[in-house]
Order: C-alpha cells, then sequence, then structure tokens
C-alpha cells in the first residue's frame, strides 16, 4: 500500500516569548491511500499541531511531512494552498462556513481557489450538496441552517475538488448525539463507497472502536504513545 | 475566477450595508466636489468663449494695463492723439474710442445710477456694431452728436419702476435725452444693464476728454494678431510707455483662461482633499474588515486560496466601494454642477452650460475606483500574508 501521508520524526516548536514550547516531539505518523485513521488525544497532546502537519496547514520546526510522496517543505506558500486545496478536504468541529455566502457558494468556494478551470461549479455544487443529503435549502446562508445541517456544507465543500482525503477535526464535537452519528454515517459512507481516506482528529475514544477502522494513533505529550493497526 | 471574487466582496459588502456606506460617503464627497467644480469651471470657459466669438477675429481691443472696469478710479488713459496714430496704420479699417463712467438717470422722477458707454456711431462705426451681432430689438441706434440714448435689454425692464420705452424722455446726469432704442439681449449683465449714446456727447455728460478703450476693426486679409503687434509698437513709440494692451479677440481669451485655470487647480485641489480623507476611509474599513475577518481568511487559505486569492478578494472590495462611490459622486457633482448653472441664470449673471461630458464622468469613476483599490492595497497585503493556523486559530 502507498502512504499518502508520511510525517516521520516531525517536532514543532513554538515561541512563547523567550521560552521555546515543544508541541510536538517526534512524531511519526503513516496512513496508507484508502484508510480510516483515528488520531486521538486528550487536549494538551498535541492533537491539533499533529492535525495542522497532516493538513499541511503548518510546517513543521524539524522532520518531513510528506503528502503523497512530496515533501511539503519544498512548497512555496501558493503551491502548498493548492495542493491542500485538491488533495485534502476539510471538516471542522465549529464547521468554518463563510456566514456571507449561501450553501451552494460556500461549496463552490474550493472550486473557485483551484488553479485549472472548474466547469459549471453551481452545478457540481448541486449535485455534492444532494450526495450529502442537503438537497434542499441549498440557497440558505449558514446563519439559517441548523448545525446538522451546516456539517453537512462543510462536508459537501470538503468534497467540491475531490480529495483524496477528508480530514476531519471533531466533526461531531458541536452536534447532539443523534445528529453526530448522522453525520459519522456519511463519513464513513464516503470511505467506504467514494474510497476516500477519511482522517478524524478527535479526544473521543469511541471514535477508536468503531467498525472499519484501520489505524489509530494515540497522542501523548506530542508524540504516539500507542498505535493499533487492524488487519 | 474574477467575477467569484468581485461576488464574494459584493457579499461582504451588502452584508454590513452601513458601514459600507458610511466609506463611500467619504469618496462620494470628494468626488462629487471635484466633478461640481470642473464642470462649473468648464461651463465658465465655455460661455466666456462665446461672448469673444460674438466679438469676431478681427477686432482689436487697446486697453490700459491697469484695469479699468465699471467703479474703477484709474484715469482714462488715451486721447485723440492716440485714436490718430492707430488710424494711420494702413491695416486698420476704422477706430472705436470709447469711454464709460456711471450715470445719474432719472425717470418718472426717480433716480437710479448705472452705467453709461460712449460709443461713436457714425456710419462706419455702426456697421462694426452691427458686425459683432449688437442689434437694436426695437427703434434705432442713437445718431452721432445727438441728445439721443439706446438702452440695454435688462436696463429698461429693471432700472426703473416703470419700464423704460422707445419715445421715452430720461434725464442723464440733468439733461434730457430721448431714448430712440433698447438694445437685444447681449447675454452678459454688464452690457445689458448698460445705457449707450454717441461718444461726443458722452464726452459732456460724464465730464471727460478722455477714452477708456479703444477698438479697432482690420481691414479684411489681414492677420489680426500680426496688426494688433503693429498698433502696440506704433502707439508705444507715440505715447512712449507700455501702460496699455492691443489684443485680439483670441489672445485675451488665451489670458483669461490661462487665469481661470490657475483658479479651477485650485479649487480643485482643495476639493482633492477631501478624496484623500475618503481614501483614508477606504482603507481603515479594509483593516477593520480584515481585522473581523481574520478567521474567514483561515478557512480560504485552508480550502485552498492562495495568497494572491485573498488579496483580489479584498482589492476587489476596497475597489467597488470606490467605484459605487465615484457612480454616486458624479451624480451627485452633476447635480450640483447644474444648481449652479440655473443659480447663474436666474442672477442674470453670464449664462453658463454645465455640460455633461464624458471624459469627465469616465475620468472621475475610474480615478474613484483607483483610490479605492489603491487604499486597499496594504490591508489586502496584510491579508494575504497570513497564515492559515494562525488565521484559523483567530475567533
Amino acid at each position: 500500500m502507498k502512504a499518502i501521508i508520511d510525517v516521520q520524526d516531525v517536532w514543532k516548536i513554538y515561541q512563547m516569548g523567550s521560552v521555546e514550547v515543544p508541541a510536538l516531539r517526534g512524531l511519526d505518523i503513516t496512513i496508507n491511500k484508502g484508510d480510516f485513521a483515528v488520531i486521538m488525544g486528550p487536549s494538551g497532546s498535541g492533537k491539533s499541531t499533529a492535525m495542522n502537519m497532516v493538513g499541511a496547514l503548518d510546517l513543521p520546526t524539524k522532520g518531513i511531512v510528506k503528502l503523497d510522496g512530496r515533501n511539503i517543505a519544498h512548497m512555496d506558500e501558493s503551491t502548498l494552498a493548492q495542493v491542500r486545496g485538491e488533495k485534502i478536504g476539510f471538516v471542522f468541529q465549529t464547521f468554518n462556513l463563510i456566514p456571507t455566502l449561501t450553501a451552494i457558494e460556500n461549496v463552490t468556494l474550493p472550486m473557485i481557489f483551484k488553479r485549472s478551470f472548474v466547469l459549471d461549479k453551481v452545478e457540481k455544487a448541486k449535485k455534492i450538496l444532494r450526495l450529502v443529503g442537503l438537497g434542499e435549502r441549498m440557497t440558505h446562508r449558514p446563519g439559517e441552517l441548523s448545525g446538522g445541517e451546516r456539517q453537512r456544507v462543510a462536508i459537501a465543500r470538503s468534497l467540491a475538488n475531490d480529495p483524496e482525503i477528508i480530514l476531519a477535526d471533531e466533526p461531531t464535537g458541536n452536534l447532539d448525539s443523534k445528529m453526530g452519528e448522522q453525520i459519522m454515517d456519511l463519513l464513513l459512507d464516503l470511505h467506504e463507497k467514494h474510497k476516500k481516506t477519511l482522517i478524524i482528529v478527535t479526544h473521543d475514544p469511541r471514535f477508536a472502536k468503531l467498525k472499519g477502522v484501520d489505524n489509530v494513533f494515540w497522542l501523548k505529550d506530542g508524540a504516539i504513545e500507542k498505535k493499533r493497526r487492524e488487519k | 475566477m474574477i467575477q467569484d471574487y468581485l461576488r464574494i466582496a459584493l457579499r461582504n459588502i451588502t452584508h454590513r450595508k452601513l458601514r459600507s456606506w458610511l466609506t463611500a460617503i467619504g469618496i462620494i464627497i470628494g468626488v462629487a466636489s471635484v466633478v461640481a467644480l470642473i464642470s462649473v469651471s468648464q461651463g465658465m470657459q465655455g460661455a466666456i468663449e462665446e461672448q469673444f466669438e460674438q466679438m469676431g477675429t478681427d477686432t482689436i481691443t487697446i486697453t490700459p494695463t491697469s484695469f479699468t472696469g465699471p467703479g474703477s478710479t484709474a484715469e482714462a488713459p488715451f486721447d485723440d492723439g492716440d485714436v490718430r496714430v492707430i488710424e494711420r496704420i494702413p491695416e486698420i479699417d476704422t477706430v472705436l474710442p470709447m469711454m464709460y463712467g456711471t450715470a445719474k438717470f432719472t425717470f418718472h422722477n426717480q433716480d437710479s445710477y448705472s452705467y453709461l458707454m460712449g460709443i461713436p456711431l457714425d456710419k462706419e462705426s455702426n456697421k462694426v456694431w452691427d458686425d459683432i451681432g449688437w442689434d437694436i430689438l426695437e427703434g434705432r441706434f442713437p445718431e452721432a452728436g445727438k441728445k439721443e440714448v439706446g438702452i440695454g435689454y435688462l436696463a429698461a425692464k429693471e432700472m426703473f419702476d416703470d419700464e423704460l420705452r422707445v419715445k421715452n424722455t430720461i434725464m442723464v446726469n440733468d439733461e434730457k435725452f430721448k431714448i430712440v432704442g433698447i438694445a437685444k439681449e447681449v447675454g452678459n449683465s454688464q452690457d445689458d444693464t448698460a445705457i449707450y449714446m454717441d461718444v461726443d456727447v458722452a464726452k459732456d455728460i460724464l465730464d471727460q476728454e478722455d477714452y477708456n478703450m479703444i477698438m479697432a476693426k482690420v481691414k479684411p486679409g489681414n492677420d489680426a494678431e500680426l496688426v494688433a503687434d503693429k498698433v502696440q509698437r506704433k502707439l508705444e513709440k507715440y505715447r512712449d510707455a507700455e501702460d496699455f494692451n492691443a489684443l485680439t479677440p483670441s489672445e485675451i481669451l488665451e489670458q483669461i483662461n490661462d487665469i481661470l485655470g490657475i483658479i479651477q487647480l485650485v479649487l480643485v485641489g482643495i476639493a482633492a482633499i477631501s478624496l484623500l480623507v475618503g481614501a483614508i476611509g477606504i482603507m481603515n474599513t479594509m483593516y477593520t474588515s480584515v481585522l473581523e475577518r481574520t478567521k474567514e481568511i483561515g478557512i480560504m487559505k485552508a480550502i485552498g486560496a492562495s495568497n494572491n486569492a485573498i488579496m483580489m478578494i479584498f482589492l476587489a472590495e476596497a475597489g467597488i466601494l470606490g467605484i459605487v462611490g465615484g457612480i454616486v459622486g458624479t451624480i451627485l457633482g452633476m447635480i450640483m454642477g447644474k444648481g449652479v448653472e440655473i443659480a447663474a441664470g436666474s442672477s442674470g449673471f453670464i449664462p453658463l452650460r454645465v455640460e455633461i461630458s464624458w471624459p469627465l464622468i469616465l475620468g472621475a469613476i475610474s480615478f474613484a475606483f483607483l483610490i479605492g483599490a489603491l487604499s486597499g492595497t496594504l490591508p489586502a497585503l496584510g491579508a494575504a500574508k497570513l497564515k492559515p493556523v494562525d488565521a484559523l486559530r483567530h475567533e
């Protein structure tokens, strides 16, 4: 199996005034294409920083992060943005939709930022919104949608450029348990039926027990404490 | 792509309507005042040019260098000797010495002070008046040597409670005159409120021997400007002084335009200061906007927006504010200009026509856009440079 994400001995050190605070101390994470991986850890474990590395949102202080075989440290900011936009679909705990744009417009956003021209962005956005179960209310703004609906829009947005990876940060954290389950089902469905690599970053141990999980990484103090590989 | 950025920018602008309008008002005021000032001064220039066109191109005007308009205390500087010098120049056809001053007019026991012009009224001279389009509405021109007056169009209507008519008798500095003609409207208040009589008769009435100005008509086939130079030279030699100017209408026009140009520059310069304030307003709004939307910038960067894309969105926003301010400001400026036109028309001042000129409209709007985009540049650069992680963490 080919590794789509390869994090090798990554350190991330933040400068807080004159003190150096290491958030990651030699993190190693390898995720293969098509896998369902869970990165788990309590707050303060370096989980968010780890997600920033895996999602190419930030560069490591030391170590190597390879996205689909390419070292992200060797890319300039624009290329990095481009690669992020095309390879990774982000789903955030707080949805992070643009409040002034409608559901459709939020979903077309990654297509707008893509360097190559996307034909019929609106049609494509509608198709994806129907796929995630939001056939109606597509012209509503985030403020007019429920939490579950908003997360569906966010998931639809993450799928806009047909990325290989869906990276979800506490995707059910702001939803009640019933809606959370529905969103989880949707994500699992995308993983199973559409063969997306699914990475969930969470503090909730229940995700590790989900059916179909290929990898679980337990984080503590900025490094992997324990990992489990199914199959 | 561009239209997508524009749409996102437009959504942000309409999302916070009040602040956007307040920002645009800064530009609106600046653009409106610049447009109004430019269009009014263009209209003024047009009106003045029109006045000079009536004079024709072959009339030389000889005036003292010092200001000798109505109400001036300067001596009337030209005498019959000067007139003879000009008459002897072979390229000159007719010489028209003129004098003017304030006189008391009495009609139906009512006194009024106005502007009296003494002009030559012999056959030759009358041809010149005819050529420059100075015409009688009713009656005829006064005759040379007779105690007759012609009345300016407005003077007839407004000088006394009773309207002056042909065949009325009017007292000028306590001497009896017969009104023989009412002049057609010329278009400037100075000429329209004056009363005209033969220059030799005016000498007695105004009690002065000398002339305030001399007009000279050039014989056909001569270059008026060359002849004007010759008049200047000959008269300078005779008078042994350079205290006068012999100019053709186009030369006078050039001088007036020079002065108008300076006034225009100063006024527009002052108006431009308000544009600068408007630009600072846009910059301020854009900085606030970047600060407020730091998280959005982070989101957009996370889902693939390059620095350029972020920059474009914010530049578009500032540019739209500028262009909207420009459009509304131009319309407002035009309305203000028209208002000045109407006010000037009703006050009997030189009638100026404020025209809607496309170069001015397009210039004003594109300039406003440019100002908007320029003031948005620094905030947009700041937005583009934000790091996605830092921006995402921002609440």
